[in-house]
């Protein structure tokens, strides 16, 4: 019975450890880390507008702080973008074009 | 194959896995194979069945009594009551490292399950991270504390639980702090695995918050439970001694309550990111230090039940994760800037900071006290002992700020606060400490300081309640009742309202302290049966005292009558004096009536004869209000962890 039961772990743990070199995952998404970023964004101004709601802050308040944050995610993304070279066709093409001349 | 051959079979199983995830995860990276950094978070993930079965074998060697097995037969007895099964589990060095392990393994089960797609760079340094930790345990007890060593003459009978353990809080409070400080190492590793990927901006902080409020009210559950199981069961007559096993589980609690403070800014204002590094980096340092001290450390505790010759290969642990977390922050300080700094002293950014720092304070200042004994024999040779005077006189003060900082803080604005503003939002509030203090003053005949904490406490309540009467009012406007409104308030801003509720459990616990600290009224004396003693409003009778002889111990019961000032019968109260031959130790159990003004507490230390013992009997006002904070703290925190559905999409 304990063999049995030493056997059935050994089994398990060598087919789930093995599994994924038979069926590969799928791919990432290289723009989900750009929709996590709005994602936290709709959170935070959600939780600004819940305080405004309730009277936690005031007008003046809820507006420079909702520009931080608008701040603090641009910067954000706009770090992303260099990071994952995500390069739009006309940007592209600019730079083909740039490459170019200096050759 | 023996049920103790299976157990170990199965270690060995984990440590072959947590290798193969190691160098898969970090293999993985190198050559960019996702089918293999997916097999080695599988492989994490196999730890926890391995882990589990290898518990379940010695939980069923204690249920069978299998005393072949050293580990069951140093913790249990054919005498000792079933239901002790699970609590003989952790009892000793062996048990306790295995169950430390099952919890690491179900906590980096659930940290890699629920990571969010945000950590998915991170990932394979989180798994490493994560394995690396669990591997030490079980590397641990497979070379030096086997739980599945046995016999070669197998006895008949095994010496039995350690007695102070025999105590319903035992099946909470130990696990949980066990859980509690090896858990830390899931938000560590989260953070860590951040800065390898060279990244630790503001992504995955609220899963890195969410982890944190986890292990923080694991581990602030424990202590509680652990303050309850001392008040009743130790007959220490308090609830908190600073014993150096009660210290170390504090700490790390100190600085994760920190961390969550702290991180909140960095998700709000992305500020303090370096110094919420440093932070999680103390708390599982300070974690370390716990299982050093708890497993053979050189400094004397009435509770360690896990004392081994082990000390020094945790102490070498924790000087490794010292070591590598000061590399690793130096190496990457570059990496952690913050974007923004501090505008102004009074915003709430900087009233976090303050709380910071008294956190941060109080830690070190209770750290002092744990390793200067240490400290003057090894320099001075001379053995000083640190006592609950120091702790207090030095922590007090600390304290009482930090508190004054809870009322404080919420009623500044982030960035910054005006004059106008703060003067509205702290005229009721302050002018309330005020009164209250004023009051205190001149109808309280006890120090300063208890009329001072009483009216900070005024100050904190006050400023919650304000902002929730504020908040209902201005949503009662749609039409909604006072009822209906503030339960939108709470549900809509939970996580902040959430923390308001953990904050209100932090007052009830600090009124219990303040009772019973300076409105105590403490007798000794020696009783006969028939005689009584009076203190405060109570007559308290002696009926009878009783002996009972078992296999493993010798019972001392002594039986009280309850009266009133006007002679009527309040209650019947029992408390006694057990002797464990086997262990050579007393178990004091106080006989305890609780009530929210006040509680009776008897403490049976000495039975003379067969009519005649010595009591302490003490009136401890309040208490009963402290061990209410426990329900309000896991309110709060579950309140604050609830997720937010309608913000994805």
């Amino acid at each position: 019975m304990l063999y049995l039961i030493i056997i059935l772990i050994l089994l398990t743990c060598i087919t789930y450890v093995t599994y994924p070199f038979i069926y590969q995952s799928k791919h990432i998404d290289p723009l989900l880390y750009k929709r996590n970023i709005k994602i936290r964004k709709r959170g935070l101004i959600s939780e600004l507008n819940n305080e405004l709601e309730s009277g936690i802050l005031s007008n003046d308040l809820y507006n420079q702080l909702k520009d931080d944050v608008d701040e603090m995610i641009n910067s954000e993304l706009k770090n992303l973008n260099k990071e994952i070279k995500i390069i739009d066709p006309i940007e592209k093409l600019i730079q083909s074009k740039k490459n170019e001349k200096n050759n | 194959m023996t049920i103790s051959s299976l157990g170990f079979t199965l270690l060995i199983l984990t440590m072959n896995l947590c290798l193969y995830s190691i160098l898969g995860s970090l293999i993985g990276i190198k050559i960019s194979s996702k089918a293999l950094l997916r097999s080695a978070k599988n492989a994490s993930y196999c730890n926890l069945i391995t882990l589990a079965f290898s518990v379940s074998c010695l939980v069923y060697a204690f249920v069978t009594r299998d005393f072949s097995i050293k580990y069951v037969f140093n913790h249990s007895s054919l005498s000792m009551n079933p239901i002790y099964t699970w609590v003989a589990m952790y009892a000793g060095n062996e048990g306790s490292l295995l169950y430390i392990s099952l919890v690491i393994s179900i906590s980096s089960f659930l940290t890699l399950f629920f990571i969010p797609s945000e950590l998915n760079e991170a990932e394979p340094y989180i798994i490493s991270i994560l394995s690396g930790f669990l591997l030490f345990f079980v590397t641990v007890m497979i070379f030096l504390a086997n739980p599945f060593d046995t016999f070669q003459n197998i006895p008949q009978d095994g010496r039995g639980i350690n007695p102070l353990l025999a105590h319903p809080g035992m099946f909470s409070h130990p696990p949980l702090l066990m859980a509690g400080l090896a858990t830390i190492v899931a938000p560590f590793s989260l953070i860590l695995g951040m800065i390898f990927t060279g990244k630790f901006r503001n992504d995955g902080l609220d899963y890195i918050r969410t982890t944190s409020l986890i292990v923080w009210s694991i581990l602030g559950i424990g202590l509680l439970l652990g303050s309850w199981w001392a008040y009743t069961i130790l007959g220490w007559g308090g609830y908190w001694a600073w014993d150096p096993i009660e210290n170390v589980g504090l700490m790390p609690w100190l600085i994760m309550t920190a961390f969550i403070h702290s991180i909140i800014v960095q998700r709000r204002r992305g500020m303090f990111r370096a110094w919420n590094v440093i932070l999680i980096f103390l708390a599982f340092v300070l974690a370390q230090f716990g299982m050093f001290i708890n497993r053979g450390g050189p400094v004397v505790s009435v509770h360690s039940f896990a004392a081994s010759t082990l000390g020094y290969i945790f102490l070498g642990f924790m000087l490794f994760s010292a070591l590598f977390c000061l590399i690793i922050f130096i190496l990457n300080s570059h990496k952690i800037k913050s974007d923004n700094n501090v505008k102004s002293f009074l915003s709430r950014e900087s009233a976090f900071l303050m709380n910071n720092f008294f956190l941060v304070a109080i830690t070190f200042v209770t750290l002092w006290g744990l390793i200067f004994p240490l400290i003057s024999e090894l320099f001075a040779n001379e053995t000083v002992t640190v006592g609950a005077p120091y702790y207090n006189s030095v922590n007090g003060p600390v304290l009482l700020a930090l508190l004054f900082v809870m009322g404080v803080g919420p009623n500044l604005s982030w960035r910054n606060t005006s004059k106008e503003n703060l003067i509205s939002n702290l005229l009721i509030p302050i002018s309330l400490l005020f009164i209250s203090f004023i009051l205190l003053l001149f109808f309280s005949a006890r120090p300063i300081i208890s009329s001072l904490s009483i009216s900070v406490i005024v100050l904190v309540l006050s400023t919650i309640l304000i902002e929730w009467i504020r908040g209902s009012y201005k949503l009662t406007k749609t039409g909604t009742s006072w009822y209906i409104s503030f339960i939108k308030l709470i549900i809509n801003n939970r996580k902040k309202y959430g923390g308001y509720i953990v904050h209100i459990s932090i007052l009830l616990v600090a009124i219990g302290v303040i009772g019973i600290n300076f409105y105590q009224i403490k007798v000794d004396k020696v009783l006969s049966v028939g005689e009584e003693i009076k203190i405060g409003n109570y007559k308290i009778e002696l009926i009878e005292i009783n002996e009972n002889e078992y296999n493993d111990r010798r019972e001392k019961i002594a039986t009280f009558l309850i009266k009133d000032s006007e002679n009527k019968t309040i209650n019947t109260m029992t408390g006694n004096n057990t002797f464990y031959p086997s262990f050579n130790m007393a178990s004091i159990r106080a006989a305890i009536n609780s009530n929210p003004i006040e509680d009776l507490y008897i403490i049976p230390s000495d039975f003379i004869n067969e009519s005649k013992m010595k009591l302490i009997v003490s009136i401890n006002p309040l208490v009963w209000w402290m061990w209410i904070g426990g329900p309000v703290f896991v309110l709060g925190t579950l309140i604050s962890l609830w997720p937010y559905k309608n913000r994805k999409g």
